[in-house]
């Protein structure tokens, strides 16, 4: 028999971003590294708006269909699939989801388009410069809880093929490059409580690129792991994250960190940041960002921020964009 | 002279003294935990929803389901009264409000977690209790011993 799903089996949610900045210093600003949300000289409103709508549907009991889609002002508003899966719920503390999700690398990695659930205007960006950010497989998840803290351990397993993959093909004076990323396997597990949280990854995948169609990289391991520590005590608030990132075959090395301090005063939240990212070897990409912003929360699902961020790039060899100040605010909302 | 006096009564006396201090505390403070600050589970007169872990309802306003009986208990939130809630966030979640919505915002975006309804009336989620027999929610008992449609599943603080 055919089970149809009715309007009321659907629910929506959504987000969006909307976001204006202007360089205040240097040339360009590279805000938004997966998504290659670039500003300028003159004040524009594209590379951190963004739209994003969640569609629920209930298929069965146990089943449901998820998809994210979401509408990217630095993609000039095209709209991509981001998450796309169906999740079973083998019992109450244990789910699998089949399909398209977020590679969860970093903290913020699997709601870095949802501003509203951070301070910042975006991620500190030298912290988020991975080129690819979904992955197609499985995922399990395991959500029991400890006491008074709330568990979750997540297992997933995919692979990523990435045509004229945007940042690496910018990166590269509009180069194309083909990134795949096969044979991904990911361990992710989290403990909080309301002061600290605390968060383990670890991802090994293979690594295939073609640079204009010639085969760079054929299946080459590739290692990814990272903490996060964040403490909420009183008012006060302390963010931190640590990552680094192997390709022993090429001989690649990345390490990145940030910590970030901040304070509630009732609905304003003050906050400073400073973020870096810094390969192995001397000249090659070296990059860090002080970044100073507030937060005004409007009411329980409106917030307004304001943020100033300073770049430095002291890399001899492989440059980004180079020095740069960046003046931005904009409205985070969630319905 | 007369101080002495009263000195000497009190450190004589002092069990006595601190009991006539700490009896009508004691029981102002169990009055005022009895009739205005104790928090129960409520739903509609005509759900089929029985008593819960406390843990379980930890999980199930955290969008989780619950490991027991009640798998299809759906929050609702009552926000009509701060004190209330802040009541509910301490002794039944063990988190703050900032605390709370963070987690709740991520599990809607980042697990696909449905979003938890609120209401900012009593009178209105009474009505919306008795319309959604499949729905839970907090409050004081006072509160719900007042509307005849609701009923208290078990008292929570």
């Amino acid at each position: 028999m055919p089970v149809q799903a009715s309007a009321t089996d659907t629910k929506v949610t959504g987000f969006a971003s909307m976001m204006a900045g202007i360089v205040t210093s240097g040339d360009q600003f590279l805000a938004d590294y997966p998504n290659t949300g670039v500003y300028d000289q003159d004040l524009s409103f594209a590379a951190d708006t963004t739209i994003g709508v969640q569609l629920k549907t209930q298929l069965f009991d146990d089943y449901q269909f998820v998809t994210q889609l979401l509408s990217r002002g630095a993609s000039e508003f095209e709209t991509d699939i981001d998450w796309a899966y169906i999740n079973y719920s083998l019992n109450s503390e244990i789910s699998l989801q089949i399909g398209r999700k977020r590679l969860p690398l970093y903290y913020y990695s699997d709601f870095y388009e949802l501003g509203f659930a951070y301070y910042w205007i975006r991620p500190p960006s030298d912290n988020y410069t991975w080129q690819i950010s979904n992955y197609n497989g499985v995922s399990l998840f395991y959500e029991p809880e400890l006491d008074n803290w709330d568990a979750l351990f997540n297992l997933y397993l995919g692979r990523e093929d990435d045509k004229n993959n945007k940042l690496l093909t910018f990166l590269n004076n509009n180069t194309p490059y083909h990134e795949s990323w096969r044979n991904i396997v990911g361990f992710v597990s989290e403990l909080s409580d309301d002061v600290f949280e605390f968060r383990l990854t670890l991802m090994s995948s293979q690594l295939h690129r073609q640079i204009n169609n010639n085969i760079q990289s054929d299946g080459v391991d590739q290692l990814f792991y990272g903490l996060s520590i964040n403490t909420y005590i009183g008012n006060a608030i302390i963010l931190s994250e640590f990552n680094r990132y192997e390709r022993s075959a090429d001989n690649v090395y990345d390490s990145t960190y940030m910590i970030s301090l901040a304070y509630r005063f009732n609905k304003l939240t003050p906050h400073v940041t400073y973020s870096e990212f810094k390969q192995s070897s001397p000249g090659d990409e070296f990059h860090f960002t002080y970044s100073l912003g507030l937060r005004r929360d409007l009411n329980p699902s409106t917030a307004f921020k304001i943020q100033y961020d300073k770049t430095t790039d002291e890399a001899s060899n492989i440059t980004i964009l180079g020095d740069g100040e960046l003046l931005s605010f904009g409205l985070d909302i969630i319905f | 002279m007369t101080s002495q006096l009263f000195k000497a009564l009190i450190f004589k006396n002092h069990k006595k003294v601190i009991l006539i201090f700490l009896l009508p505390c004691f029981f102002f403070s169990q009055n005022i935990a009895a009739s205005n600050t104790t928090g129960v589970l409520v739903t509609s007169k005509t759900s089929a929803i029985t008593k819960l872990e406390r843990k379980d309802v930890r999980r199930i306003f955290l969008g989780l389901k619950p490991l027991q009986a009640n798998k299809d208990a759906i929050p609702v939130l009552n926000i009509s009264n701060a004190s209330t809630y802040r009541l509910f966030l301490k002794n039944i979640m063990f988190l703050t409000e900032s605390g709370y919505q963070r987690k709740l915002v991520k599990r809607v975006f980042r697990q696909g977690a449905d979003k938890i309804h609120s209401i900012d009336s009593i009178d209105e989620l009474s009505r919306y209790l008795a319309q959604h027999p499949n729905n839970i929610s907090f409050m004081l008992e006072e509160e719900a011993l007042k509307h005849a449609d609701i009923i208290i599943i078990q008292g929570l603080w």
